[in-house]
């Protein structure tokens, strides 16, 4: 099960990255833009990746150990689940098409995929921590996520209205 | 001419076409040079600098 969930994850990760870059190519998507949204992401991720390692030596330090595997496991999460949607955000805030009239739904499409992302993140953790509180942390985000969401649909409808 | 075809003529997709239309990207000075050109025009006639930072 555990060499499932490594070697699995890794070659679905690597699979996924292959065929996405590959039909990005075809749209002239691999441009000097997506580099530079790549590069803003990744530097950004790091920067809660940081965090993380604090929270989990804090961890240590108050005596709730979780262990390197699991722990490790946690900043791969954070490191390319922050990475991943930094990047959509970036995206959607810099390829806003001002004449685009279905922008509301990939508006909704987006906000959707980032709750479902951020609900994975913290039940994963969870899972590997065996600690369901983990869950209450996701509440946060994800109640962030749905004003966000409301004011841009509301936003989009005051501009169509 | 379309965002898409101005994006294929100078290898970029239609989103980077747009942001660099919508002010929210600076394009580096080889894809400026590459928009220009596909216009006929010098650079500065199809860009105008603004001392402000990216949005």
């Amino acid at each position: 099960m555990v060499y499932l969930g490594i070697y699995g994850g890794l070659l679905f990760g690597i699979a996924g990255w292959y065929f996405g870059r590959r039909n990005a190519a075809k749209k002239n998507e691999l441009d000097e833009m997506r580099a530079y949204m790549s590069a803003k992401s990744r530097s950004l991720s790091w920067y809660f990746t940081i965090a993380t390692i604090f929270v989990l030596m804090s961890l240590e330090i108050l005596g709730h150990s979780i262990g390197t595997i699991p722990s490790l496991g946690i900043l791969l999460f954070v490191h390319l689940g922050i990475w991943g949607l930094t990047f959509i955000i970036l995206q959607s805030r810099m390829t806003n098409d001002p004449d685009d009239t279905s922008k509301g739904k990939i508006q909704l499409l987006q906000g959707i995929a980032i709750g479902v992302s951020i609900l994975i993140i913290f039940a994963t953790i969870s899972f590997l921590t065996v600690d369901w509180r983990f869950m209450l942390v996701a509440i946060l985000p994800v109640l962030l996520n749905i004003l966000i969401m409301r004011k841009k649909q509301a936003r989009n409808d005051n501009k169509a209205g | 001419m379309t965002q898409e075809q101005l994006g294929e003529i100078v290898g970029v997709s239609r989103q980077s076409v747009i942001a660099i239309e919508t002010m929210k990207y600076n394009p580096s000075l080889e894809l400026a040079y590459k928009i220009a050109k596909a216009f006929n025009m010098q650079i500065e006639e199809v860009f105008v600098f603004e001392d402000k930072e990216e949005k």
